[in-house]
């Protein structure tokens, strides 16, 4: 444990080394984030009405601010640093670390997260103060199930980019995974829109993906729409499938150093 | 330290189609096969092998980086992949084309990262830092960040990093690869002082044979996979360097030809190189003559070209 903390220390500094680059990409968020707000406000404004699709207008910009914070906290950069490692051939000196090379990979994601994540919560808390009467404000006891799910849901995240990334290992290009990736966790999270808003045949399939766990099913509890009892199932539910991917990365890493070809021999 | 037994790696080909090439069916390419080595305490151990040999594949069957198809590798005692902790701990690794530096960050911190993964007590770091930082010259690069250091300078610094928690084995993976000669120079000089005064092990691969000629005493010879010699780096060279060469200074009285009808002979002002074929005479023999047709100022037997024997074995496909 000690040793993951030496790891996230260093993936603090090196993010923190270069300040135009680190600064310039937390902008970038913010532009779509004023786009996404201005949208959902020309859909009311359209239809006239206070609720859209069982969504009171203030849920549901409070979604779309707790869902710009939990899908930007790990930077497109942080997300792809490990394929962009294996592509170059510079991920054997994770290999040849008395360390796990599972933990070096999350500790380095988790440097990012912290930063940006800390960096957008500390925005948006001053946005639901400034804006509270347009906002949904939860109770304390539902801010307290939010953020317990909301740091399984970003575990779950990790864990999901480490097995993207590693099949890089498989592949000669990384950005294809990469598009591939954002696009399938970005639509079934419900990071661009609420999975509710989904047709019912999305919406069974999005059921059976782990993807929903990340964002929608914390800001579920935001909301207020998840009770205590509905808690400690969806938590389990989210163990389970951090648990899931965990074995899954040590069947993959298994089968990464039966056939490995690492770049430049 | 290191036992390798008739160790082997196969790699899958799948088959691949695309629209520009031709299908290749899958198959299975040979990397080692039947490699041995029995590496022991305080021993420098080459490498040899060309482009493609299977010398990195080797190095990280050793490292547990990659499973062996077949046979068994024992670092300290100890299967690398199922005790990657212990293994690692006792060992520093330095792929010459990849760094083990993190390269966003100043190399001073990326030390003290290694002080605390490798857990090093606070005095076996200092020793080691301050042996680094005096005999690979450091101090100028130690706060940059690794990323803004030229390929010389990086790799003096990988160096360092490596030796911080006093590794008992070195795997060096062609650890001077484009370097210029001074560079070169420090790296082996410090190398051949870490084996010799500090005990450390260590086994190199390098194309730059002036490396392993300065650092190592053994040598084992790999080509397409298959080991095809272990032993003293110097029987290597006298089995298979079939010229013996001497190098005179003085002024020439005679003919050496007529006494040696065979040999080869470059003169130079006042110097003369004189190579003739091991079977023809002895060297003894020659020297007596060189002193009947020189009024010698100074004589060398030069020692066999390593270059020389490496080139042999891999473009003549001699075997040993």
């Amino acid at each position: 444990m000690k040793n993951f903390w030496t790891y996230l220390k260093i993936s603090i500094k090196s993010k923190l080394y270069y300040r135009t680059s680190f600064i310039l990409n937390m902008i970038s968020p913010i532009i779509v984030l004023c786009g996404q707000v201005l949208l959902w406000k020309g859909i009311f404004k359209l239809n006239n009405a206070s609720d859209f699709a069982d969504m009171s207008r203030n849920a549901m910009f409070s979604y779309i601010l707790i869902a710009f914070v939990l899908n930007n906290s790990l930077n497109w950069s942080t997300e792809n640093s490990l394929s962009k490692d294996i592509r170059n051939g510079t991920v054997v000196s994770k290999m040849i670390r008395p360390t796990t090379f599972l933990s070096q990979n999350i500790a380095d994601m988790f440097g990012g997260v912290l930063i940006q994540g800390l960096f957008y919560t500390l925005l948006v808390i001053v946005i639901f103060f400034i804006a509270a009467k347009d906002l949904f404000v939860p109770s304390f006891s539902n801010l307290l199930l939010f953020v317990l799910s909301a740091i399984l849901g970003m575990i779950l995240r990790l864990m999901i980019n480490d097995f993207f990334s590693l099949l890089c290992f498989f592949v000669t290009g990384y950005l294809g995974i990469a598009w591939l990736k954002n696009a399938i966790t970005n639509f079934f999270s419900g990071a661009m829109i609420p999975i509710t808003l989904f047709p019912v045949t999305l919406k069974s399939i999005a059921g059976y993906l782990p993807f929903k766990y990340m964002i929608q099913v914390p800001i579920s509890f935001f909301l207020g729409e998840y009770t205590f009892a509905d808690g400690i199932k969806t938590y389990t539910v989210q163990i389970l499938w951090i648990l899931f991917f965990i074995i899954l990365h040590c069947l993959i890493y298994r089968k990464i150093r039966i056939n490995l070809v690492i770049a430049g021999g | 330290m290191l036992k390798i037994d008739e160790l082997e790696k196969c790699y899958r080909n799948k088959e691949k189609r695309s629209i520009f090439h031709t299908t290749k069916s899958k198959e299975e390419k040979k990397a080692l096969d039947g490699i041995n080595i029995d590496l022991k305490e305080g021993q420098a151990l080459a490498c040899i092998g060309e482009n493609g040999a299977g010398k990195s594949t080797l190095i990280k069957c050793a490292l547990g980086i990659l499973s062996p198809t077949s046979g068994s590798v024992r670092l300290f005692g100890e299967d690398p992949r199922r005790n990657k902790k212990y293994c690692m701990q006792k060992v520093g690794v330095v792929f010459g084309q990849k760094t083990n530096l993190w390269i966003d960050i100043p190399v001073i911190e990326s030390y003290k990262a290694v002080k605390q993964i490798y857990k090093v007590d606070n005095d076996t770091f200092k020793r080691n830092y301050e042996m680094v930082m005096e005999l690979l010259e450091l101090k100028d690069i130690i706060d940059v960040p690794a990323r803004r250091l030229s390929l010389g300078q990086r790799m003096r610094a990988d160096i360092g990093l490596v030796l911080l928690h006093g590794p008992e084995l070195l795997f060096m993976d062609e650890p001077t690869l484009g370097l210029d000669i001074n560079v070169k120079y420090t790296i082996r000089k410090f190398l051949r002082q870490l084996n010799q005064q500090e005990k450390t092990s260590i086994f190199l691969t390098s194309h730059d044979l002036d490396d392993i000629d300065e650092i190592c005493d053994d040598a084992i010879v790999i080509s397409k996979g298959k080991q095809i010699y272990s032993g003293k780096l110097d029987e290597l060279k006298n089995v298979y360097a079939d010229k013996h060469i001497i190098k005179i200074s003085g002024m020439k009285t005679g003919n050496i030809l007529s006494l040696f009808p065979g040999v080869e002979l470059t003169e130079k002002e006042n110097q003369s190189i004189i190579s003739w074929d091991k079977s023809c005479y002895s060297v003894q023999d020659v020297i007596s003559g060189v002193f009947r047709m020189y009024a010698v100022d100074d004589i060398e037997v030069r020692e066999p070209d390593i270059d020389e024997v490496v080139s042999r074995i891999f473009t003549e496909g001699v075997s040993i």
